[in-house]
């Protein structure tokens, strides 16, 4: 009899026990996503901020995450750079503010008017993962005979395979 | 007689159990409360590594705004002219231009609405003499405010700074998800 009820004891103990420990990893589970998700959001801005200061599109200066949109029209317009962006699956940087109601691709036609807000150097496939991040669109004018850097707020979008922001 | 004293036996061990199962639950709610109190206070003291990259990167906005002849003044230029209380050359004042671009921006990089993801945004631009002391804030705009604040539930957020003797002229933007 004592035997029964020693084993009832450790029974109800042990399912006691079950309970708070799947309690317990739901809730550190819930705080494992967070900081999974913390650790993408930074890894999308470090791969951006990789590609804004690449030689190919860094402003010149010490401008942090600027990139330099002279550049990036000089490089769209050619094709053997298509292939060239170890972003698998698209890249487009587009400004963010001044907004535009609409997309309007930039060209030389376009370009310094204030009336294109797109540069798609690579257009973006399906399937793929937008990571994406601001950086300050800079661009050479000039105002009473002195250059200057005309600066706007905008972002690169990176297209990448499922896995490789991992 | 004996099933009276088994009964006993039976209930005693009851209560054990019972008082057993409460101090494990009472410790258990202890831990909980800490380690929720730790991430909480960790999750506000933290920046938000997008809103940090997003003020960054504005700060360097050119405005329209030209405070020293030829050239126009990047918004950081503007937080810090707005706090001396310079004038655009055109007689705008450096501040009002300052609280537009900076309401424009947040309202198309963060739009906030009841029928939108984010609920709530709150930019607020100000002078700490002590970034130890919190009382040392001295607003200089006031706070750009987009949405409902009462339908958050997620909040992060984040600051930007740059140095102004003796102490820093901070942007600080909060937002708010449902």
């Amino acid at each position: 009899m004592k035997i029964q009820e020693m084993s009832f004891m450790l029974i109800g103990l042990v399912l006691f026990f079950i309970i708070a420990g799947i309690f317990f990893l739901v809730i550190s589970n819930a705080g494992l996503r967070k900081s999974a998700a913390t650790l993408s959001e930074t890894k999308a801005i470090s791969t951006i901020s990789r590609l804004a200061s690449s030689p190919e599109f860094s402003c010149t200066g010490s401008k942090q995450l600027c990139v330099d949109t002279d550049k990036v029209l000089a490089l769209k317009q050619r094709s053997a750079f298509n292939n060239y962006w170890d972003t698998s699956g698209g890249l487009v940087i587009k400004q963010v503010y001044p907004k535009l109601n609409n997309e309007i691709e930039c060209d030389i036609g376009n370009y310094g008017t204030g009336e294109c807000n797109k540069y798609t150097l690579k257009s973006p496939g399906s399937g793929f993962i937008e990571i994406s991040s601001n950086v300050i669109l800079c661009r050479k004018e000039s105002k009473e005979g002195y250059s200057y850097d005309k600066c706007e707020l905008g972002s690169i979008s990176a297209f990448i395979e499922k896995g490789e922001e991992e | 007689m004996r099933k009276i004293i088994k009964s006993k036996h039976a209930q005693q061990e009851i209560v054990g159990f019972v008082i057993i199962i409460v101090i494990v639950a009472v410790i258990g709610v202890i831990f909980l409360g800490i380690s929720l109190r730790k991430s909480r206070t960790q999750d506000m003291s933290t920046d938000d590594a997008e809103i940090a990259n997003f003020l960054s990167t504005s700060a360097k906005y050119t405005s329209d705004c030209v405070l020293k002849e030829p050239f126009y003044a990047e918004l950081q230029d503007l937080i810090a002219g707005c706090y001396s209380g310079k004038m655009c050359s055109d007689n705008r004042n450096s501040c009002d231009v300052l609280e537009l671009v900076y309401k424009e921006m947040t309202e198309s990089v963060w739009p906030a609405g009841a029928d939108r993801p984010i609920k709530y945004t709150k930019l607020m631009i100000y002078y700490q003499a002590n970034s130890e002391d919190p009382s040392t804030k001295n607003f200089i705009i006031e706070a750009i405010e987009q949405g409902n604040s009462e339908q958050c539930s997620a909040r992060r957020s984040g600051k930007h700074s740059q140095y102004k003797y003796p102490g820093n002229l901070v942007v600080d933007l909060e937002i708010c998800s449902a």
